[in-house]
């Protein structure tokens, strides 16, 4: 076994090269590339949606639209500007927040009154993010952080929570938790900027 | 203490869009001044590739096989356009503006055949940057040498501008800064002197400015078009 696994990195580095090449082959119309991209990466995607979504028919959903989307898309794909799996977990993540948003909208819209704000209990991932050296990053400008500041920027990420919501959640005014998400945000920046 | 004049800078407006924090009526400007400008589409992007590292540490999950046979059915052939017009308020699938890096095999032969027609015999131009109109044709082609700091950029079909307007060129530096290259031209060709050497996949950028105020440092007009050297 001393030679025989692949270098963590190395096998980062094989892998993405590989779906870059389906994706370009997607772009191509070749349906078996995207069955293998399919292969290759929906449990990842079905994690991130499901992880923001929660509930399995939904989270179904979404993971459907989310490839479909990557399907028609995946000739604007740029290897340069992202990882493969990274652009891809970024959309699966968009479509799993504008669902959110429309189902939100929707009970607004019935019930003419504000949505009860429900947060699940679902546990945020795990402190730890340091798969990669971005993460790794990531992982220390938002230890920089306040600790409210840290967890109004990371319950907003994951579960699409609005200003209102987010105040309610935290038992904080709304003017309060606007200027921890602004500081956060200019803050983060900063310190990633100052990283990289 | 609450200050209420935190300043709401439009990379702010970009990160709490990314975010999901920015709600209704200011989500859906938001949205529709991005479809028009590039600069604010690459503040998204750049917002969303800080926070997507939070997303690798998300287990994964096998998803049941009923969802590959949705998807499989939903699947039309991929068209001409690639564009998902549905969806183009959001960056992830607004990066069609880099249409110089999809370039049509005939737009490279309209490349091609500007660079030969205007070099010189034995021409050593051997990287083109296809400039987009408007139309999403060929507007300019730019042809560089590596290694030389001159550009010759040929109109072909240009933009047509309101008048006291015009495109003007900026190069990439290693770091993403912009350096003001020249106008390009309403037609004929011209050689520009570049800040830098170029190198095999250069970046460029136009953007629209004031003829009468042209910018020195960086771009005060929207950027219309960005692309990289290819070779040929």
């Amino acid at each position: 076994m001393e030679n025989g696994d692949l270098d963590p990195q190395q096998a980062i580095k094989k892998r993405n090269e590989e779906l870059e090449s389906l994706l370009a082959a997607c772009a191509l119309n070749d349906r078996k590339a995207f069955a293998r991209l399919y292969r290759m990466t929906s449990a990842k995607l079905y994690g991130v949606v499901l992880r923001i979504l929660i509930r399995d028919d939904l989270a179904q959903d979404c993971l459907q639209d989310a490839y479909v989307k990557i399907w028609n898309n995946a000739a604007s794909y740029r290897a340069y500007m992202a990882a493969p799996l990274t652009w891809m977990s970024t959309i699966a993540r968009n479509q799993a927040l504008d669902l959110l948003r429309k189902r939100k909208r929707e009970v607004m819209d019935r019930d003419d009154k504000s949505v009860p704000e429900q947060v699940d209990g679902a546990p945020l991932p795990p402190d730890s993010l340091s798969r990669s050296d971005d993460g790794r990053r990531l992982e220390e400008c938002l230890g920089e952080l306040k600790d409210q500041q840290r967890q109004v920027l990371v319950l907003a990420y994951f579960k699409g929570l609005t200003h209102d919501e987010l105040a309610s959640h935290t038992d904080t005014p709304l003017g309060t938790v606007k200027t921890w998400i602004r500081r956060g945000l200019n803050q983060l920046r900063r310190c990633l900027e100052n990283d990289a | 203490m609450m200050p209420k004049d935190e300043k709401l800078d439009s990379n702010t407006l970009a990160g709490e869009y990314v975010l999901g924090t920015l709600e209704g009526e200011e989500r859906e400007d938001f949205k529709r001044q991005l479809q028009n400008d590039i600069r604010l589409q690459e503040e998204v992007d750049a917002w969303e590739l800080r926070f997507a590292p939070m997303l690798e540490s998300i287990d994964p999950v096998a998803p049941p096989a009923s969802v590959w046979e949705g998807v499989e059915s939903r699947l039309t052939p991929v068209r001409e356009s690639h564009l998902d017009e549905s969806s183009a308020t959001s960056v992830w699938d607004s990066l069609g503006f880099w249409r110089n890096l999809g370039m049509m095999a005939t737009t490279l032969v309209v490349a091609l055949g500007i660079v030969l027609m205007s070099g010189q015999p034995g021409s050593e131009m051997n990287s083109v940057l296809v400039v987009m109109n408007d139309q999403d044709r060929t507007g300019w082609v730019v042809a560089a040498r590596p290694n030389h700091d001159l550009v010759k950029v040929s109109a072909v079909e240009p933009t047509q501008l309101p008048s006291g307007k015009v495109c003007q060129l900026w190069m990439e530096d290693q770091n993403g800064n912009l350096h003001a290259v020249g106008v390009l031209p309403h037609d004929g060709s011209q050689e520009l002197a570049l800040p830098m050497m170029p190198k095999a996949k250069s970046a460029f950028k136009v953007s629209v400015e004031e003829m009468e105020d042209m910018p020195t440092d960086k771009p005060k007009g929207d950027i219309v078009f960005e692309g990289k050297l290819t070779e040929i």
